[in-house]
């Protein structure tokens, strides 16, 4: 797996009308291929299942194919792209039937060069820390996920869920320290489990 | 404010890794929105026909986009207005992966060129089920082409609230209801009763949304779900109706072959 480029990097200024015309345009499909995989990754941070993941993608190019033509640019195409998956995402946790266990798969295993002791490891930590994502209040786990998964801004995020700044670094003091209780808690777990 | 410890830090770094997509769900995904947008193309040149007076009814995924739309409200950084697929001009930004890269359509359309399929090879796709589909509220737009909608919004009451999801709590003055929203309410109704063993429901809300909407934007999924309403009424006769009824008015539909496995054994 190569590491995922900062999405902060992933700024797609959008022209303004004179410069749109020398600028080469995005397709959705050139959309797709640059930030599917962050959409991928943060859907499923930001609680969808498995089972609904590709569903919850097509849901979000779907509307990207359909608006891409009114983004003005004001922000960064990637915030636009984490604004849409926060609502998908939200609407995909609505209708999880009760009882589904969000936790029951991982998606696919990401990259086969990856060995199997890391890909275990890898597959463990984050059924770990989805079952702490799912601990905190939606809308900490959505600042702790735009955050601190997907690297995002702190003003970007504020963009993104409608909040001022203050809320958001409120909501991400929470959410770490809830995070870091779930991490001590599983540590504390592991090392009862390990010992004899 | 407190930095995460090293220990968060490193489950988090390996949870990343491992929530990003490997390149055959990438591929997955993009062979579906090549479908799908392949397919809304379809549906907006229809929505276009209905608008001028035809009968035709926009369906398929691009109904299931314009329903998207109607699902995520416009962020407040794209612009009110309402297009359907001029080529969205958007510099470039840098790719997180490197997937096989797209040729740049020189068309109008939002373009999957190398993936799309030729209209008539409509590919066959998960059925979408509309009734799903959680409205937000709905928020003042730009009208609508007044003719979008062949109906009159007002005529027929409502399925259920109760059906739709709660929505969030808004400080916006309430607005009318749009018709899409109110054919997919219907159609939610439908979908709710048939699911909840109830077909007699089913068929009231279909008929209501009939009566309302003589030819509305989800009139194909209504065609579709008549026919699975029949079934689940026990009546093979009136489905196999149905299924003639739908093949007649949409022989290219993505969900022929859905409607085409209903009533299995008939």
């Amino acid at each position: 797996m190569a590491a995922p480029t900062h999405p902060t990097m992933l700024t797609a200024t959008l022209p303004s009308a004179p410069a749109a015309a020398a600028a080469p345009a995005l397709t959705v499909a050139e959309v797709y291929d640059r930030h599917a995989a962050m959409v991928f990754r943060a859907l499923r941070a930001l609680g969808v299942p498995p089972a609904n993941l590709d569903d919850a993608v097509q849901d979000v190019f779907i509307v990207v194919h359909r608006r891409l033509g009114e983004f003005e640019g004001r922000a960064a195409l990637t915030t636009w792209l984490f604004a849409i998956a926060r609502r998908v995402a939200a609407d995909h946790r609505r209708r999880r039937p009760a009882g589904t266990q969000p936790l029951a798969a991982i998606a696919e295993v990401a990259d086969a060069g990856v060995s199997p002791e890391r890909a275990v490891a890898q597959a463990q930590a984050a059924r770990a820390v989805l079952a702490i994502l799912d601990t905190l209040d939606p809308e900490q786990r959505e600042v702790f996920v735009l955050m601190e998964l997907e690297q995002l801004a702190a003003p970007a995020v504020a963009e993104i869920v409608g909040a001022p700044l203050n809320t958001v670094y409120s909501r991400l003091r929470l959410a770490r320290q809830r995070f870091e209780q779930g991490v001590a808690r599983r540590a504390a777990a592991r090392a009862r489990e390990e010992s004899p | 404010m407190t930095d995460l410890s090293p220990n968060s830090r490193d489950l988090l770094a390996a949870a990343r890794a491992e929530l990003t997509p490997d390149p055959a769900a990438l591929e997955r995904g993009r062979r579906r929105l090549a479908a799908a947008t392949a397919t809304a193309a379809v549906g907006g040149a229809a929505a276009a026909r209905a608008a001028s007076g035809g009968k035709v009814a926009a369906l398929g995924l691009g109904v299931a986009a314009a329903v998207a739309i109607a699902v995520v409200a416009a962020p407040p950084w794209t612009r009110g207005r309402r297009t359907s697929a001029p080529a969205p001009a958007v510099a470039p930004a840098v790719p997180e992966a490197a997937p096989p890269a797209v040729a740049p359509s020189a068309g109008t359309a939002p373009a999957l060129a190398p993936t799309t399929p030729a209209v008539p090879a409509v590919p066959e796709l998960p059925a979408i089920d509309l009734a799903d589909i959680v409205l937000e509220s709905p928020r003042p737009r730009p009208p609508r082409p007044a003719s979008a909608s062949a109906s009159s919004p007002s005529a027929a009451p409502l399925p259920p609230a109760a059906d739709l999801p709660a929505d969030p709590p808004t400080t916006s003055p309430p607005v009318a209801v749009d018709p899409l929203t109110r054919e997919l309410a219907h159609l939610r109704a439908a979908r709710t009763a048939l699911r909840a063993g109830d077909p007699g429901a089913a068929e009231a809300a279909l008929t209501s949304y009939r009566a309302e909407f003589a030819a509305g934007q989800l009139a194909e999924e209504a065609g579709a779900l008549a026919v699975e309403v029949r079934c689940a009424a026990g009546d093979p006769a009136g489905a196999e109706r149905a299924r003639a009824t739908f093949l007649r008015r949409w022989p290219t539909s993505t969900a022929r072959a859905r409607v085409l496995g209903l009533c299995p054994g008939r």
